[in-house]
């Protein structure tokens, strides 16, 4: 189509969006999806400022523990007794106090139990099987033997299923402490049955226990600005809102067994032996990994009984949990490792069970994370990291994490059995590795960025999962990440039903691909294609330094991401995380203009060409050859008939000057200007917003790449036309060829249209030797028959 | 926490004491199930060129898969692509993932054409006969003895992406192919 320069002058946007296209569509779309969030958000105060920073009048609890502990390793269970000192540094006065007993989830009349539906027998798997018969038949629940004051009087209190409410003898005003005390007893689950956060594995071989203990002891509700007593019960999915403090606890086990723990070993002299505390001392001034007790020592440890107690006494400063782990079977390593400026004992104990991946891979796995971390984020701020294997997996707690994986019995795992060049057994180390950088990661979202689990699964897993995707990056190239890519979340942003991340961690649907890989792909696609990698990273960093040993809310960090950018995201919160809908951009329509530059010398010739260009039609064809009347009577003929309306006249001339006359000389450079205007027509079928990045072939050959920002779709977010100026011709272009985007369907990215092969053909086509083949090249040049 | 990878290797049950321990589900007054971010699976399914086949690329998640052959076969069994483990994943896949006709017919995988055994994403390519002129049942109950917060996905790739069809223990078998 030849586009009349005055028409054109009228475009003085270059890009059509809505306009005409618009008003076949729905236009209030764009507007909406581009609202600000405000209504959405909680209203900023000086506590939580507009800006996404804690205020001046920024407040939280604090609790600090005592706690003797004594591990039953013939019953199973764990008698505690506490102090607590509560500090109230809210400006409120408060009248009773509320802390959780997370034990009494495992009461056969827990809401966890009864809250559930009922099975659908048909197809009940074999997998629920166990767990179901563990947990009717487990003697669960935390037995509260006292609650008292300092002065040692009985103090009122309430079970609430998984909530303790105590009385305060008196309100306890702004700025006041109480200490009181409390003593229990519970079963410890058997955890390779039931899949808690924590319990026991038995060996039938050796006759020992392995010992993961977490939620063990009544602690502190969180009370916050924002939502009071954080009293939700406690149903399983939800984890923990907890206040930070200090913890100073002893641990009595069998002096044969070894302790891992949040925190410092205080009385190393008394619980190791020589040789065992010469190799820790070691440990501490090396960045070399170094054994404490090696696998030979272990293994013979797990035929000792001794009827001999130890206590091993820990402390740990500003965390707002504690867990440890107990056994005669473990192997223990250790080593310094630096996390910016700081060095950080990481270690690893593990059984025998666990080798020979663990000694390779686990260490290293913690060194490697508070190493990658600390660059996105703040310097890991604890003196140990540590990792764990049993039967939990994978678990997080203040620097000691659980990790599952584990060889088989005959020392394979998974595919090991295959030749090592065949990039086989690394499926099982990836596994490993992949668990201990998630479950160390969570020790800055939300150990130390202590936000609301119960609440906001997403603000924890979200963020580590994104880092997480980061840190395995830099492991090697190519690591194997099961998320963070956004073609990965594409199957789940297309399926239904789904909750928008925003949702309540109990009633998620799905919950892994909520609450882990879509926030976490989320992050991805911001620091890539919308913020950069600069703009991000910085505002990111400034997100987790503002709330490091705080508590955010998800209003923060929207507001943080971009007080510290400059850019406009609430588009972006509220399609990702506030919405349902997916990414699917059609390539719909492409037109060329060209301009009409009025000049005959140029146009006549133009439209002749033109004209030539079209091929006879089948009349003009078959009439060629016959005589025609003013062939037959030339009297017929005229000055129309001679003349040819692609010369150029004396008048069109004097048209063309008219015009120059009346053109300023920018007009006139523009007018002379070889230029080609394409449109192309975009439609949002999936209908959540995105930016476009582009890729445009040219007739000569030349690639060019460009990113069109989301704010193209905030007039009408259907459907929209951007132009295109150059002086080459268009041959190609092409939608997210990166696969940056999420988009659900690639077969409509392109134009022209570039055809969609299934996997399935995709595989038959391969001509690779398949994996078991690759090993031996007279084996792979035969055809298999 | 993580996704739990590595179920309970609860290699001790049978497929034969199943029958036993249902009787005893019904005296229980509910179902305990690890909430698990980890189980999903995905499968591509378009026509052959017969025009009487579906092709299917699957992918699930290799230790998964592995738990569920372990469980059935009775033996630990490790995912590698050997003849013997492709009979165990046939076998598997002949009663998780099947066709059910309009005339009432079920249809099985009958060719594993191959598998792509990898980390990050397994896939499992098969191919199932399926009758075009009828109306198509997908029973897809993979992993969902596994798991049971296994869902699992499939798109047929004659139709839009958001046609994509979702499966869960409560609904394992939806309307794949309306017959012509
Ligand atoms: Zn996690």
């Amino acid at each position: 189509m030849r586009l009349k320069f005055i028409d054109f002058l009228v475009l003085s946007l270059f890009t059509l969006a809505s306009g005409t296209v618009a008003a076949a569509t729905s236009p209030a779309t764009g507007p909406e999806k581009f609202a600000q969030l405000e209504y959405l958000l909680d209203t900023p105060t000086e506590t939580r400022l507009a800006s996404g920073a804690p205020g001046p009048t920024y407040w939280q609890q604090r609790a600090d523990y005592r706690i003797d502990v004594t591990l039953d390793d013939r019953g199973q269970r764990i008698l505690g007794s506490e102090t607590i000192t509560y500090y109230n540094q809210s400006p409120h006065t408060l009248r009773y106090l509320w802390l959780q007993l997370d034990q009494n989830r495992f009461r056969p009349d827990s809401d966890d139990m009864l809250s559930r539906t009922a099975p659908d027998f048909a197809h009940f798997p074999y997998g629920s099987l166990a767990n179901l018969l563990t947990r009717s038949e487990f003697d669960g629940g935390v037995d509260i033997k006292a609650v008292r004051s300092e002065g040692g009087d009985a103090l009122e209190h309430t079970i609430n299923k998984t909530m303790l409410r105590v009385e305060l003898p008196q309100p306890l005003a702004a700025g006041e402490q109480f200490v009181f005390s409390v003593d229990w007893e519970h079963n410890i689950i058997d955890a390779t049955e039931t899949g808690a956060r924590g319990g026991y594995e038995y060996f039938e071989e050796d006759e020992n226990y392995l010992y993961e203990i977490a939620q063990w002891y009544p602690r502190m509700a969180a009370y916050t600005d924002y939502q009071g007593w954080q009293n939700k019960q406690f149903l399983g999915n939800g984890e923990f809102t907890l206040e930070l403090g200090t913890f100073d606890v002893a641990i009595t086990v069998p002096a044969d067994h070894i302790v891992a723990a949040t925190g410092v070993l205080q009385n190393p002299k008394e619980v190791l032996s020589k040789k065992q505390l010469s190799r820790y001392e070691a440990a501490q001034e090396s960045t070399e990994q170094r054994f404490v007790v090696t696998p030979e020592e272990a293994k013979k440890n797990e035929g000792s009984r001794t009827s001999v107690a130890k206590t091993w006494r820990f402390r740990a400063e500003n965390v707002r949990d504690f867990a440890f782990a107990s056994s005669r079977k473990f192997i223990w390593d250790a080593r310094m490792a630096p996390s910016g400026s700081r060095e950080v004992l990481a270690m690893s104990f593990y059984p025998n069970e666990a080798e020979p991946l663990w000694s390779q891979y686990s260490t290293p796995s913690i060194a490697h994370t508070i190493d990658v971390y600390s660059r996105y984020t703040f310097e890991y701020p604890y003196p140990t990291a540590i990792s764990v294997n049993g039967p939990v997996g994978g678990m997080e707690y203040p620097m000691i994490s659980f990790n599952k994986p584990r060889p088989y019995k005959d020392g394979t795992y998974w595919d090991v059995r295959q030749k090592p060049e065949d990039k086989t057994w690394e499926r099982s180390k990836y596994g490993l590795i992949s668990v201990i950088i998630h479950e160390v990661g969570h020790n800055y979202f939300p150990m130390v960025v202590n936000s609301d689990e119960r609440q906001w699964t997403w603000m924890d897993e979200g963020l580590n999962t994104f880092l997480q995707f980061i840190t395995e990056q830099a492991w090697e190239e190519e690591y194997p990440s099961r998320r963070g890519e956004p073609e990965k979340i594409v199957e789940y942003m297309i399926s239904a039903p789904q909750t928008p991340i925003m949702t309540n961690s109990e009633s998620i649907y799905q919950f892994g691909n909520n609450a882990y890989a879509k926030p976490a792909t989320a992050l991805n696609i911001l620091r890539e294609s919308i913020m950069g990698r600069d703009l991000f990273d910085y505002a990111f960093q400034e997100y987790a330094r503002r709330w490091k040993f705080k508590r955010p809310t998800p209003a923060d960090f929207f507001r943080t991401m971009e007080d510290a950018s400059a850019v406009d995201l609430d588009w972006f919160w509220r399609g990702w995380f506030y919405g349902t809908e997916y990414v699917d951009v059609a390539v719909d329509n492409i037109a060329l203009y060209q301009l009409d530059t009025r000049d005959p010398d140029v146009e006549k010739p133009w439209q002749k060409a033109e004209k030539d260009k079209l091929e006879p039609t089948l009349s003009e064809q078959r009439n060629a050859d016959a005589e025609t009347l003013v062939q037959r009577y030339p009297k017929l003929r005229d000055f129309y008939t001679e003349s040819d309306e692609f010369s150029v006249t004396p008048w069109d001339y004097a048209q063309f000057e008219q015009l120059q006359q009346s053109l300023t000389d920018r007009e006139k450079a523009l007018l002379n200007a070889d230029k080609n205007f394409y449109t192309v027509t975009f439609s949002n079928i999936g209908g959540l917003v995105t930016p476009l990045p582009l890729r445009i072939t040219y007739a000569d050959g030349k690639v060019e790449e460009l990113q069109i920002p989301a704010e193209i779709w905030r007039r009408n977010a259907e459907q929209v036309t951007k132009l295109f100026i150059t002086g080459k011709e268009i041959t190609g272009i092409e939608f997210d060829p990166y696969r940056s985007t999420a988009d659900a369907d690639a077969a409509n990215n392109a134009w022209p249209r570039k055809p969609k092969t299934s996997r399935f053909q995709l595989f038959k086509e391969k001509e690779d030797p398949n994996p078991m083949r690759r090993g031996n090249k007279e084996q792979w040049e035969q055809p298999i028959l | 926490m993580i996704g739990d990878a590595f179920p309970p290797a609860a290699s001790r049950q049978r497929a034969g004491r199943t029958a036993l321990i249902w009787g005893l589900w019904l005296a229980l007054v509910a179902v305990p199930a690890w909430p698990h971010p980890w189980h999903t699976s995905f499968a591509e399914i378009d026509w052959a060129a017969d025009g009487a086949t579906l092709e299917v690329a699957l992918r699930v998640l290799p230790e998964d898969l592995e738990t569920a052959l372990t469980w059935r076969s009775g033996e630990a069994v490790v995912l590698v692509d050997t003849p013997e483990v492709r009979t165990l994943v046939l076998a598997y896949l002949a009663e998780h993932f099947f066709l059910r006709s309009e005339s009432g017919q079920t249809l099985h995988p009958d060719e594993l054409v191959g598998m792509d055994l990898a980390y990050d994403a397994s896939w499992l390519y098969f191919t199932l006969p399926a009758p075009p002129e009828q109306r198509l049942y997908l029973h897809d109950s993979l992993l969902m003895d596994v798991d049971s917060s296994q869902t699992n996905r499939a798109q047929p790739l004659w139709a839009a992406p958001a046609d994509t069809l979702l499966f869960t223990p409560a609904q394992p078998e939806l309307l794949l192919w309306q017959g012509h």
